[in-house]
């Protein structure tokens, strides 16, 4: 009995133990795994982890020289960010809000280093050199349709 | 007059689906039929790729005893390839694995007593095993599924500051989960209540070959970490928890008696941190070719993994056989002669995990 | 704001329904109805009865065997009626991309208003599903009203 009422007490003085969340900002501990960020100055598009990836939730369009990452179907497993030659993938510790849609992220590849642009590139200096004409410097589509995704997603199977 | 009723799949006190076909007569169950299959994905096909991606699919078969399938999975993977893991590895392994325990059977305490009714204590277990969710997400970087076994090792360490924060973390535990331990054994409704429901004798239980806590309250002393000792049990010797009565309320003591015994596991193995060497993961040269198996005790009981491979990245056969699946069987002549009230009070305590069922 | 909308705002029952994944989004959506991130908080209070639920919280991929189910399940929900998909399984099947016993996502099956990524989603993520779901039933709810209007001028 005695021992009720010395928690009772010890509860009523002591602070909440639930978390303020949505009011108070949400807090975690270093290190915490969530989705990843693909860095394009880094990245080689060599397709490793698309390769990799267990979740097929990253796909490299070589043609338009963009990672195609899937944000919902990423199980943030990390095993991207380990297998990456040219530590282009970091990973956020920050969870994805909820949404309406399915979120799907889009980064454009400027390394310079990459095979495939390099490659278009020495096409692109031979071509200008062969017309002497100012090639434009292919910005590459926006956003592809979800026609591509679809044929992508059909090529690769 | 015969009644049939169906139990499930969508009932209240089964957090995932399972069917039973109860036949009643007034309130007493007269005939028992187990239909499971809902879970079933075909993940034993699906395991036949990668076998560095299956580490991360043997985590998804269930959520609950995540570390010790990724465990399993990964000794029997590197079994096939003849590679021996760092000593390191083994020790945060092992540490992992009653981690890993802990909260499982917090958990499971906790919705045994949310079936009958006790809500405060299965509050309280929750809270209690928020401290394990922290210590994992601070260690491994997940709540729940922890993702660091991979085949050859693991890929966090676990450095002398955090091997501190575990210690505090076992005192922490300690104490909290004796509060718990008074407040289950010493009290007069659960006992009331559990004794003497749904009682499975030694025979029965040596007879269907249950498992893991379910054999354990039924007097049968069977613990994989004594009979075939894997990762550091070698060194650590383990006495398994025997209740002798065999009913639900047995089933539940073995399940709080092992709380204390994973904390002390955890604090022998703190001390071997220091001495072990700093690799945490050996690469390996072969690829998996011969054939291999190991067993694990899982929170429930024994788990079971065979791997075969055909000297290519990709595995021949992953063959799965889960702790609940050995359990099963055991639901159905329990539940035959009890009353209705008591079926889910009877398949709770033994924790089933219909996503290690059906997988 | 009618009070109907208020008090359903105020009060939002959810009814949970695991469908076969890893139970790793299970555990997450218990923990955030006990202690520590009590989404009791907001009035949220778990239910078994599919018919007394506003907001279906669904966990895991769809299996084959469960779709007939959960079909039924959404079909007796009242109306206005908000599915929130948690976890990464459940909007867009995960790892189990490719495995026969399954059907994809839920999107597939019934609605989806909400996608909650993550593998496994944090206890805040839910509450901040559950929250993004309250403004959508609202929004459901008013659009129910003014047809119902609309077919009493129209009458």
């Amino acid at each position: 009995m005695l021992k009720i009422l010395a928690n009772i007490g010890k509860n009523l003085i002591s602070k909440p133990y639930t978390s303020n969340y949505p009011f108070t900002p949400y807090q975690h501990f270093p290190g915490v795994r969530a989705d990843v960020t693909f860095d394009g100055t880094k990245c080689i598009l060599c397709g490793l982890c698309q390769r990799s990836c267990p979740a097929e939730c990253i796909l490299i369009h070589k043609e338009q020289e963009q990672i195609e990452y899937l944000n919902t179907q990423c199980i943030r497993c990390g095993y991207c960010v380990r297998v990456c030659p040219t530590n282009a993938i970091s990973q956020n510790e920050v969870y994805t809000k909820p949404s309406r849609q399915r979120l799907t992220v889009y980064t454009k590849v400027t390394n310079e280093n990459a095979p495939v642009i390099k490659k278009r590139m020495a096409a692109e200096a031979a071509k200008k050199a062969a017309a002497e004409k100012p090639a434009t410097a292919g910005t590459g589509p926006a956003k592809p349709a979800g026609e591509k995704k679809v044929d992508e997603k059909k090529t690769s199977a | 007059m015969k009644t049939t009723i169906q139990f499930g799949p969508q009932h209240p006190v089964w957090v995932e689906p399972l069917r039973l076909k109860l036949t009643m007569d007034g309130e007493i169950v007269k005939d028992c039929e187990l239909e499971a299959g809902f879970c079933h994905r075909g993940l034993e096909k699906k395991f036949e790729w990668d076998y560095n991606k299956g580490a991360y699919l043997s985590e998804r078969i269930c959520g609950i005893c995540t570390q010790h399938h990724s465990t399993c999975y990964c000794t029997a993977v590197e079994g096939t390839m003849g590679l021996e893991i760092p000593r390191r590895a083994a020790v945060i392994r092992t540490i992992m694995l009653e981690l890993e325990r802990l909260h499982s059977h917090l958990l499971a305490i906790g919705l045994t007593l949310e079936s009958i009714g006790f809500e405060n204590l299965f509050m309280l277990c929750f809270r209690n095993r928020e401290i394990v969710l922290d210590m994992f997400e601070r260690t491994t970087g997940n709540r729940v599924l922890h993702g660091i076994n991979i085949v050859g090792g693991v890929i966090r360490n676990i450095g002398p500051e955090m091997a501190k924060e575990l210690e505090d973390f076992c005192d922490i535990m300690e104490k909290r989960c004796l509060d718990l331990k008074d407040m289950i054994l010493k009290s007069y409704t659960i006992r009331e209540r559990m004794q003497g429901v749904g009682v499975m004798s030694e025979q029965l239980a040596r007879d269907l070959c249950v498992v893991g806590p379910v054999a354990r309250g039924s007097n049968v002393p069977y613990d994989i970490r004594a009979v075939a000792p894997y990762v550091l049990y070698n060194e650590i010797k383990v006495k398994p928890i025997v209740e002798t009565s065999g009913d639900c309320w047995a089933r539940s003591v073995v399940r709080v008696r092992e709380l204390f015994q994973s904390i002390d596991i955890i604090r022998q193995c703190i001390p071997l941190l220091a001495d072990a060497g700093e690799d945490i993961f050996a690469k390996s040269k072969t690829l998996p070719e011969k054939e291999y198996f190991t067993r694990v005790e899982a929170p429930r009981g024994e788990l079971f993994y065979y791997a075969k491979g055909k000297k290519s990245k990709e595995m021949d056969r992953i063959k799965v056989r889960t702790s609940t699946y050995g359990n099963g069987p055991g639901f159905v002549p329990l539940i035959k002669g009890s009353h209705l009230a008591d079926v889910g009070l009877i398949t709770i305590t033994f924790d089933p995990c219909i996503g290690c069922f059906d997988r | 704001m009618s009070l109907i909308e208020l008090s359903r705002k105020k009060s939002p029952w959810v009814i949970h329904v695991g469908t076969g994944g890893c139970n790793g989004c299970d555990l997450e959506i218990l923990a955030c109805l006990t202690p520590r991130f009590d989404a009791s908080r907001f009035g949220v209070m778990s239910t078994g009865n599919p018919k007394h639920a506003d907001i279906m919280l669904v966990v895991g991929p769809v299996t084959l065997k469960y779709k007939e189910i959960i079909t039924n399940l959404y079909n007796q929900m009242p109306d206005p009626k908000v599915v929130i998909a948690v976890g990464t399984c459940a909007s867009t099947g995960g790892i189990y991309q490719g495995c026969y016993g399954h059907c994809g996502s839920l999107d597939k099956v019934v609605p989806v208003d909400v996608y909650i990524p993550g593998c496994n989603v944090r206890p805040e993520a839910v509450i901040d599903g559950l929250v993004l779901g309250l403004d959508i039933l609202n929004e459901k709810e008013r659009k129910i009203l003014e047809e119902k209007k609309k077919s009493k001028g129209a009458a």
